[in-house]
């Protein structure tokens, strides 16, 4: 709140003259009268109980006088006419964008920066007229209406006090965009937007909407850790580990990398970083079996969130997939093709190697090859040949097949369409009674996948150069989901790294209604599994969660590597659609009179002192 | 007679010659039977000789045989005494209050009081009765002489003109002044506003002299609801104390209260006392005081 600032401070001077005058009448009128009465025998009785409190008479007549003063200082001062820069809504309507990303968890401000940003918008909201309104758009990993316009002042107000930070990377175009599109409806609407600009400039955002632009934090003094790999080259014992850090710092900094594998510490080194520069280091640590990675960056820095990073040791992250095949271009080419998917091909398998091969790869594919021994755990797909008792033996001969049905809702023939498919020659599977026949000629089953704990088969019936299948378009869709359920089946339930604000998809075991889920600070949510799939959203924090439904359980990490978010720099003018804003460090302020007020006060003084008066006479 | 009092005043207090003849109708009433001086038209406490017989009793040597019964010494061969009642005058006394108190209201409280000293001694004068004044403030006593027959109304009312509010209400000392100096029981009427601290003084005295009292208090119109507004400071106009008022709803109420409270606690004294209280007001007029107000009460029949 600024201070009083008076209009016509001139006004003032008539206080003295007029309050003098009051006093003089005050003493004029206190002389007494004298009058002779016949005797004060009568009076003096009268009179007694008035004159015992003596001191109180002369109170409450000075307190005429006092109240005679007060109206009169109110008078004069109302037409000083007084007012304050309040930060009034000075539109009707209002739109206030919340940022609500990574960099607004910094703590240069007071608190953090999110903290602050909450009191810019309950100030401003605490300025809306009866008459206004507003909406609230808070911006994390997706720019959402929190409230659309309400002239409800308290549900505003708890929005925005229920608003949490975010560790996601800055969605401010669409919070923009989305407060636009909300303002265009209403003609003068003015526009909010509480961020510290640590974001891009947005060229599409032109409306006639007046934007504001609010800006929060003070400074950039931040490290944060941009790259973190880990992967063990082919015949390597020791795993490469990667790692860049850059300073935002305008001072030299120094600080302690620390390395884990799950919660055991691997490594640490101790690096110094000039101002704003970039190291990266490239470790060489010898790991056994390693899970989860994590890099943590030990420094006295405003933002903690980017301090830490996660990595999968292994194939670099990337689903190792042993082929067994005499040779098949287009299989293999298919496999390459695919993102993340390291490839190892082999002719043939030994029986008493096939125990190490499903325990190092992900996947194991067996082309036109029978499979030595099936697994308990890990993932097989078998094309043009059995796949054990358990799930499919392969039956008889089947000329010129077409696909007749299939399983369109299984993840694995999700968005693939079988109905055109040439097969030369086929053999029909016999499946096992727990496996699940996803495709069908007539009533012979094609394809059989079954699903045990930790173990995923996937079983063709035809080899894929029998048919016209790997020239479709739904081959490569055919290969990404077939390649994906049989990940998902893995024995660690296949890690995953992703970034906060990511939405991620999980296929529960069948029959499963419910999955829980183990947020970063130790909070659990319960989630509905619809469709055989769990949607998570609520991954908006760095960190490592856990999911667990109908017996499997994942596990994936949330980091920020982002230099946008990590640079805290706040931005003092932003460009949108072409027009500079320019940065207030608080919402914009209006002249607020109340002269209103004081007269309606001086009305209320006078009307006491009149209820005093009478009260005495 | 009336007439040539009427001509040799001159003061507004004069009673009229209408007032004075409807005067000459009416008697002062006394409800106890008094020893009076000499021979009037009173019933008195003596046996006398009246023609209205009283009682009997044995005879004693010496007394007059002219009141023997003779018919009952014939019957019962008995002597017995017949005695009548003894027909004398009333002495009625017209005690005045002078202070300065009384010269207040419009008209003053004094000249009412003198009219109605004046109209109660011209009917005790009228009916034969002995009347005698006396004027009073604190230090200053004045009595008149005994004023009996009509014929002496003039010089009784000269001596009435003559007088003058002045000084300090002591109505318990003017009382018990004129206890000492009445010569024989009487009426007593006592005129004042009785405004003065030690008005329950004066009315136990009243209340133990001999004969008969009847206290009229009178106030003025401004003593019952007094128009004062302001910030004043009121003057005792006997003893120039001042009081400082500031006159207000509050105030006045308070003095209301205070002036019924006075008035019911004097009259509760005086019937305690056993003789009469009348308040009355300088607005009625004398006359209505006189003919109405004390007929009424039965002290005037």
């Amino acid at each position: 709140m600024s201070a009083v600032d008076l209009l016509a401070p001139s006004s003032l001077i008539a206080l003295f003259p007029l309050a003098a005058a009051i006093i003089l009448l005050y003493l004029l009128k206190l002389r007494r009268r004298d009058q002779v009465v016949p005797s004060v025998f009568l009076w003096r009785r009268a009179v007694q109980d008035v004159q015992a409190n003596a001191p109180f008479q002369r109170l409450r007549r000075n307190l005429l006088l006092l109240l005679q003063l007060l109206a009169l200082s109110l008078i004069v001062l109302g037409l000083a006419a007084p007012f304050v820069m309040a930060s009034r809504l000075s539109g009707k309507s209002s739109v206030i964008v919340l940022d609500a990303s990574a960099s607004m968890s910094a703590k240069d401000a007071a608190g953090t920066r999110f903290a602050q940003a909450q009191r810019q918008a309950i100030e401003i909201l605490r300025g809306m007229g009866r008459r206004d309104e507003a909406a609230l758009v808070v911006c994390g990993a997706r720019a959402q209406v929190a409230v659309p316009f309400s002239r409800d002042t308290s549900r505003l107000l708890s929005a925005v006090r229920d608003t949490r930070p975010t560790d996601c990377v800055t969605n401010v175009r669409d919070g923009l965009l989305l407060a636009l599109s909300l303002a265009s409806k209403r003609p003068g609407a003015r526009i909010y937007l509480i961020s510290d600009g640590a974001f891009p400039a947005i060229p599409e955002a032109s409306s006639s909407a007046e934007v504001h632009f609010v800006k929060v934090g003070e400074r950039s003094d931040n490290v944060a850790i941009l790259a973190f790999e880990a992967a063990r080259p082919a015949a390597a014992r020791e795993h490469q580990v990667f790692l860049r850090v850059r300073s935002f710092s305008s001072k030299p900094k120094r600080c302690v990398v620390s390395i884990y594998d799950e919660d055991e510490i691997v490594d640490a080194h101790e690096i110094e970083l000039a101002a704003h520069a970039e190291r990266a280091e490239t470790y060489r640590i010898a790991l056994g079996d390693p899970g989860l990675l994590r890099a943590e960056l030990e420094v006295d820095d405003d933002l903690a969130s980017d301090n830490v990073a996660y990595a999968f040791a292994g194939s670099g992250g990337a689903a190792a997939i042993l082929l067994v095949t005499p040779g098949n271009l287009f299989l293999e080419q298919g496999l390459l093709a695919l993102p993340g998917v390291q490839v190892h091909k082999t002719a043939s398998l030994r029986a008493q190697d096939a125990a190490a091969a499903y325990r190092d790869y992900d996947v194991v594919i067996f082309d036109r090859v029978a499979p030595p021994a099936m697994p308990n755990v890990g993932a097989v797909m078998v094309i043009g040949e059995g796949a054990g008792r358990e799930t499919a033996i392969p039956g008889k001969e089947l000329e010129t097949p077409s696909i007749t049905t299939w399983q369109e809702q299984h993840p694995i023939l999700r968005h693939v369409n079988l109905s055109a498919v040439q097969i030369s020659k086929a053999r029909a599977l016999e499946p096992a009674p727990q496996a699940q026949v996803l495709a069908r000629a007539g009533d012979r089953a094609l394809i059989v996948a079954r699903e045990a704990p930790e173990l995923r088969v996937l079983c063709f019936g035809w080899d894929f150069l029998d048919s016209d299948l790997p020239l479709r378009v739904s081959f490569p869709v055919l290969l990404t989901n077939a390649l994906a359920w049989l990940s998902e089946g893995g024995a660690s339930g296949a890690p995953l790294r992703t970034r906060p604000g990511s939405v991620l998809r999980f296929t529960a075991p069948p029959d499963t209604r419910r999955a829980d889920l183990v947020l970063p600070d130790g909070g659990r949510r319960e989630l509905a599994v619809v469709d055989g799939q769990v949607t998570i959203a609520e991954c908006d924090r760095v960190g490592v969660y856990r999911l667990s439904a109908g017996g499997r359980k994942w596990r994936w990490a949330a980091d920020l590597r982002s230099p946008e978010e990590s640079d805290l720099t706040p931005a003092d003018e932003l460009n949108l659609g072409g027009k500079t804003v320019r940065a207030s460090a608080g919402p914009p302020k209006v002249e607020q009179r109340f002269w209103p007020a004081l007269a309606g006060l001086a009305l209320l003084v006078l009307l006491v002192e009149w209820h005093i008066y009478h009260r005495r006479y | 007679m009336a007439d040539s009092v009427t001509s040799s005043e001159r003061d507004a207090y004069l009673l009229s010659p209408d007032f004075l003849r409807k005067l000459e109708q009416v008697a002062i009433a006394s409800r106890k039977i008094m020893v009076g001086r000499t021979k009037g038209e009173r019933r008195s406490a003596r046996r006398g000789s009246s023609v209205e017989f009283a009682d009997f009793r044995g005879y004693l040597p010496g007394d007059d045989l002219r009141y023997l019964d003779w018919n009952a010494f014939a019957r019962l061969q008995r002597l017995f005494l017949k005695l009548f009642i003894e027909e004398e005058d009333l002495h009625i006394y017209l005690l005045l209050d002078t202070s300065r108190s009384m010269d207040f209201g419009s008209p003053t409280k004094f000249q009412w009081c003198l009219r109605a000293a004046a109209a109660l001694g011209y009917i005790a004068l009228c009916t034969g009765d002995r009347v005698q004044f006396y004027a009073h403030a604190r230090g200053r006593g004045k009595a008149s002489r005994q004023f009996r027959g009509r014929g002496t109304a003039p010089e009784a009312f000269a001596w009435l003109a003559a007088l003058r509010p002045d000084g300090e209400t002591d109505l318990g000392q003017a009382i018990r002044w004129l206890q000492l100096s009445m010569p024989a029981p009487g009426v007593t009427f006592v005129l004042s506003d009785l405004l003065s601290p030690d008005w329950e003084t004066a009315v136990s005295r009243l209340g133990v002299a001999r004969g008969e009292a009847c206290l009229v208090q009178v106030l003025s119109t401004d003593e019952i609801s007094p128009s004062l507004r302001g910030d004043l400071r009121l003057i005792d106009s006997e003893d120039g104390r001042a009081r400082e008022v500031t006159m207000g709803a509050s105030v006045l109420r308070r003095y209301a209260s205070e002036r019924d409270r006075f008035v019911a606690s004097v009259h509760e004294a005086c019937n305690r006392w056993g003789f009469s209280h009348l308040l009355t007001v300088t607005d009625e007029s004398v006359e209505d005081f006189i003919l109405k107000t004390l007929r009424h009460l039965g002290v005037i029949k």
